[in-house]
C-alpha cells in the first residue's frame, strides 16, 4: 500500500466505481472506501439505468453487465377513481445496441462495477466509514476514517458518498438541505415468474416495461408511482415529498398500498412474493441546488453532487453518477499529470460535466423541480384528463358532444392563469 | 393490506450495539407536528403516551429525518462501518 494514494474515492456506488475505473485504468493508485459491508449495501433504485453512458466506460457493457431487461415500453398512467389513462410508447429499437434503458437491481450492478475498478487496479475496502477529510491549509490531502490510525493520505479525494454526503457539508461545499431538495422513494421487490410478467405486461422475451403513474392514490401529495419489470421480479414503489406526508398525516407505505390496491395495478403483481422492501432519498433539488463541485484536492460526483433529473417521464440518476464519476476520474488524471491539485486545475471538471450529459441535462431541465411541485399536476390534471377521455368515449341516447366542447369544459375547470402557467412551465422544464 | 412491520422483516440489518442516530426526545415535547411518525419510511419513530421513541435498529439510513426534523432533536451519523441496513437486492 502506498503511503499516499493518487486518488481516494469515498463511496463504492456507480459514481465512485466509475471514478475508480477511470483513474485506475490510467495507472493511478486508487483507494475506494465504502461504509457498507459490500458495495451497494446502502443502495436501492427504482430502477432504470439509462445505460448508454456505460459504453464510454466499459465497451459493449451489455454483454457482461448484470442488467435485468432492456426497456422497450415507457408507459405513463394517470388514475382517477375507477378510471385510468395509459400512454404506451414502445420502441423495438431499444432492444438492440446501443440500447437506452435497462431495468437493474443495485446490489448486482454495484458489485459488478466495483469489481471492474478492482480489475483496473483499484484497492477497495468496505465496512469503513470516512468521518472527515484531512487538510493542509485549504488543500484536501486525504481522509479520516473511523478506524484506529485511520488517516489515509492522497493527492486528490473524490466524494461519491451519496445523497446525504455529510462530507460535502463538512467540507463547506454545500448548505443543509431544504425540504424540497429531497424526495423519498420506497419500493417493494416482488418475485413473479418471467412468463407471468410477460403475459401481464404484454412483453415478449427479455423486453421490459417501465411505468410512471400519477393520480389520486397519492392523495394530492407531490409524487407518483413507478413499476419496473425485471427478469423474474417486479419493482414497484412510490416517490413522494416527505413534507407533504407529514402535512397529510400519511406514510409513504400507505401511499404505496393505495397504489398497489388499484385494480389495474393489483392485477400486475397478484400472487407475487415480496422479497425485499427498501427506501432511499433522491436529490431532486435540480440545477439551482447543485453544491460547489470542487475545491483544492477535492471533487464531488453522483448523488453527493445532487446530480438528478426527474422530468416525470424519465428519472436520471445512475447515469449521471456514472458520467460524473468518469469525469471526476479524468480530472484526477489530468491533475496528477500536471502535479497540480489546486482548485483552478480541478475546475476543468466543470468543463467535462458540461460537455457530457450531466450539467447539460441539469441545465436543460432546471425548471423541472418547480414544475414537478405544482399541486395540480398530481391532483387536478389526472382527474381532468380522465373526465375528458370519459366524455369522448361515452355515447348515450342524447347528442354526443364534440371533442372541443369536452376539452373546453374540462380544462376550463383550471384557472386560466394556472393552466397557462403550468403549460408554459411544463414545456420549458421538460 | 400488507402491514409495513411485516414488509420490514424482508430487510437485512447488521445491528450495531451503538446507535448511529440519537434522539433528544425532550425536544419533541414542544413539537406539534410530530412529522417523523409519517415521513420515516421504516417507521422508526413512534409515539407512546405523547412521547416520541426512536428505534435505530430498523433504520434505512435514508436521511429523511436528518432533513425534515426541524426541531434539531437528532444527532445523525452513519453507523459504524459494515453495520446498519444491508440491502440484499436493491
Amino acid at each position: 500500500m502506498p503511503e499516499t494514494f493518487d486518488v481516494i474515492v469515498v463511496g463504492a456506488g456507480p459514481a465512485g466505481a466509475s471514478a475508480a475505473i477511470t483513474a485506475a485504468s490510467s495507472g493511478l493508485s486508487v483507494l475506494v472506501i465504502e461504509r457498507g459491508e459490500y458495495a451497494g449495501a446502502k443502495n436501492m433504485a427504482g430502477g432504470m439505468l439509462l445505460a448508454q453512458v456505460l459504453q464510454e466506460l466499459i465497451p459493449d457493457y451489455w454483454k457482461e453487465a448484470p442488467l435485468q431487461r432492456p426497456v422497450e415500453h415507457h408507459r405513463i398512467m394517470m388514475t382517477s377513481g375507477e378510471r385510468f389513462l395509459e400512454i404506451d410508447f414502445g420502441n423495438r429499437g431499444f432492444l438492440n445496441p446501443p440500447f437506452n434503458g435497462f431495468t437493474v437491481l443495485r446490489q448486482k450492478l454495484d458489485e459488478w462495477l466495483v469489481n471492474k475498478a478492482k480489475d483496473a487496479g483499484a484497492l477497495v475496502i468496505t465496512s469503513t466509514v470516512v468521518d472527515d477529510l484531512l487538510y493542509e491549509g485549504e488543500q484536501v490531502v486525504g481522509v479520516k476514517t473511523r478506524r484506529p490510525d485511520g488517516d489515509v493520505r492522497s493527492k486528490i479525494v473524490i466524494l461519491a458518498d451519496g445523497v446525504n454526503s455529510l462530507l460535502a457539508q463538512k467540507a463547506g461545499l454545500r448548505n443543509k438541505f431544504e425540504y424540497h431538495d429531497i424526495a423519498l422513494g420506497v419500493k417493494e421487490l416482488i418475485v413473479l415468474p418471467a412468463k407471468t410478467i410477460n403475459e401481464r405486461f404484454g412483453l415478449t422475451g427479455e423486453a421490459g416495461a417501465v411505468y410512471t403513474v400519477l393520480g389520486d392514490f397519492a392523495r394530492g401529495i407531490p409524487g407518483g408511482g413507478f413499476i419496473y419489470t425485471n427478469k423474474d421480479s417486479v419493482s414497484i414503489g412510490v416517490v413522494v415529498q416527505p413534507k407533504a406526508l407529514a402535512q397529510q398525516k400519511v406514510t409513504a407505505d400507505e401511499i404505496l398500498e393505495r397504489f398497489k390496491a388499484r385494480p389495474e395495478i393489483a392485477r400486475l403483481i397478484e400472487g407475487g412474493r415480496l422479497v425485499e422492501y427498501s427506501g432511499h432519498l433522491i436529490p431532486e433539488g435540480g440545477f439551482e441546488r447543485i453544491p460547489k463541485l470542487f475545491r483544492s484536492g477535492l471533487l464531488v460526483a453522483g448523488d453527493a453532487a445532487g446530480f438528478c433529473v426527474n422530468t416525470g417521464i424519465v428519472l436520471m440518476g445512475m447515469n449521471l453518477a456514472i458520467s460524473s464519476g468518469k469525469s471526476a476520474g479524468e480530472t484526477a488524471i489530468k491533475a496528477c499529470k500536471q502535479g497540480d491539485f489546486s482548485a483552478s486545475t480541478l475546475s476543468s471538471y466543470l468543463k467535462l460535466l458540461n460537455q457530457g450529459v450531466v450539467l447539460s441535462s441539469m441545465k436543460t431541465h432546471r425548471r423541472a423541480p418547480e414544475f414537478m411541485r405544482s399541486p395540480r399536476l398530481f391532483d387536478q390534471y389526472p382527474d381532468i384528463i380522465n373526465n375528458f377521455m370519459q366524455r369522448l368515449v361515452t355515447v348515450g341516447p342524447k347528442p354526443h358532444e364534440s371533442m372541443y366542447s369536452a376539452a373546453r369544459d374540462e380544462f376550463g375547470k383550471v384557472k386560466l392563469f394556472d393552466l397557462i402557467r403550468d403549460g408554459w412551465m411544463g414545456v420549458r422544464a421538460l | 393490506m400488507t402491514d409495513r412491520t411485516e414488509k420490514l422483516l424482508s430487510v437485512r440489518y447488521v445491528v450495531s450495539m451503538e446507535p448511529h442516530i440519537i434522539l433528544d426526545s425532550s425536544k419533541c415535547e414542544t413539537c406539534e407536528q410530530k412529522a417523523c411518525i409519517y415521513f420515516c419510511p421504516a417507521g422508526c419513530f413512534t409515539e407512546d403516551n405523547g412521547e416520541i421513541k426512536y428505534n435505530y435498529e430498523g433504520c434505512f439510513e435514508c436521511g429523511t429525518c436528518r432533513v425534515m426534523c426541524t426541531n434539531e432533536a437528532l444527532k445523525w451519523d452513519y453507523p459504524l462501518g459494515g453495520y446498519g441496513v444491508s440491502f440484499r437486492i436493491g
